[in-house]
């Protein structure tokens, strides 16, 4: 368990930082959320849906985000701190027709993406996300008020499968009117699941809209969210996420294969990519041949 | 024998452009909150809370501000805080110049805040041992165009 690609506990997670410009201001914002106390960054990539025209066209699903390099103050900053920045990628599909369903299998088939998020519109697609798409996160959107009603049996099994609802920001922090937006959508679905499973992340588009962690969670307080889940949303359950993503990698959630670290005899630690068995043990000629000859 | 019971908040300011340094001044800084205490909460909040705001230590120098409020409404400023943006005055209306407010730490004495200022100088801007960011100015590392709305 200890090797595991996944991110230790206590840390803080932003599992929204769009990804569809270029590099450099991407890694402004990255500086940002380092300096503010972040360790754990989601790159993500937006999918609108596509009005149905003439005849399906091939879907197109962008590539991944590559791993952003951090500018160097926030090297020095990390340096300091003995901690390091883990980048995950993230797609988020919006759900406005049934044709877009479509788009999700195509994701999952692919299997590129760390996170799947969704973004449904209508009360039927809301209803089969939560109970039947292998996907991680579902957006709570605050342009306009909620198309949808959530149900009390839709989000209870959400909630039972391990699926989260995600709250983005930044965008309250620009207009006024998403801000009033969100607040009517969250306290809806906080109802019934009294901030169980709630993620809060920032969809920032300049890095001065980024908000500390511990700003972010009093947010919650706004959401009738109860004092003291108000944290999780920054640290625990974005953790939960991530490893519901990665479960989607290992075969049944119960088998998982990586390449072990590897201590030399020179006290060298090899890490796991590199290691190959056959390279660092062909100098020792005294080895027994890997295969038993045939004996006639 | 009724005493009055308080939350005091240690801040770090966060600026965009350098020069607004000169303009960090208590009266600012609440006016900022006011504003933004009236468009979230109304005309029954900034009321209530404005009177039992006061800034009680400001460092332009490390961007430090330590608030006190009422304990009554320390959650519901805590709530307003990511939300402050700009402040008031005319020069700052255009979006470029922006500031957020980070919370650092909420204590029920001035004393304690004051300890935590002092333990955690490496936690604001100007005591990062990364010392590129005392030598440049704050806000240029942090310049960007407006965003396109």
């Amino acid at each position: 368990m200890a090797n595991l690609p996944l991110p230790k506990h206590g840390k803080y997670f932003d599992l929204n930082v769009p990804s569809d410009e270029a590099v450099s201001t991407v890694s402004k914002r990255l500086t940002m959320l380092v300096y503010l106390g972040y360790e754990i960054v989601a790159l993500t990539k937006f999918l609108p849906t596509t009005t149905s025209s003439k005849g399906k066209k091939k879907l197109i699903i962008p590539d991944p985000p590559s791993k952003v390099q951090l500018e160097e103050t926030a090297e020095k900053i990390l340096k300091d701190k003995g901690a390091e920045l883990l980048q995950y990628t993230r797609i988020t599909i919006e759900l406005a027709e049934l044709d877009d369903v479509r788009k999700v299998r195509e994701v999952l088939n692919a299997g590129v993406y760390d996170l799947v998020a969704v973004l449904p519109r209508t009360e039927k697609l809301f209803h089969s996300c939560c109970t039947e798409y292998n996907i991680d996160i579902i957006c709570i959107d605050g342009s306009e008020p909620l198309p949808y009603i959530p149900r009390h049996n839709a989000i209870k099994s959400a909630i039972t499968r391990g699926l989260f609802f995600e709250v983005c920001y930044a965008p309250m922090i620009r207009n006024n009117t998403v801000r009033r937006h969100t607040i009517s959508n969250v306290q809806k679905f906080a109802e019934f699941s009294k901030g169980k499973n709630h993620i809060m992340s920032g969809a920032a588009q300049i890095p001065m809209e980024v908000r500390g962690p511990y700003d972010v969670a009093n947010i919650n307080t706004l959401f009738c969210v109860a004092k003291n889940i108000v944290t999780h949303t920054v640290s625990k359950n974005c953790r939960a996420a991530v490893v519901h993503g990665f479960s989607r990698k290992t075969a049944k959630c119960a088998i998982y294969v990586q390449k072990k670290d590897i201590v030399t005899e020179d006290r060298e630690i090899v890490k796991g990519k590199e290691n190959n068995m056959k390279k660092l043990f062909d100098n020792n000629q005294n080895s027994p041949p890997l295969k038993k000859k045939k004996v006639e | 024998m009724v005493r009055l019971k308080h939350r005091y908040i240690a801040l770090e300011v966060v600026m965009s452009k350098a020069f607004l340094k000169r303009n960090m001044k208590p009266k600012v800084i609440t006016g900022a909150i006011r504003m933004h205490l009236n468009n979230l909460y109304g005309e029954l909040g900034s009321a209530s809370i404005y009177p039992n705001l006061s800034v009680r230590y400001l460092n332009a120098h490390t961007n430090t501000i330590i608030l006190r409020v009422r304990r009554r409404f320390a959650e519901i400023l805590l709530t307003v805080l990511p939300f402050v943006t700009a402040t008031e005055s005319t020069e700052f209306k255009n979006t470029d110049h922006k500031i957020f407010f980070r919370t650092l730490y909420v204590s029920g004495t001035i004393r304690s805040a004051q300890k935590f200022l002092i333990r955690n100088k490496t936690l604001t801007q100007s005591g990062c041992r990364a010392n590129i960011l005392a030598l440049v100015s704050v806000g240029e590392l942090f310049l960007h165009p407006s965003p396109k709305l």
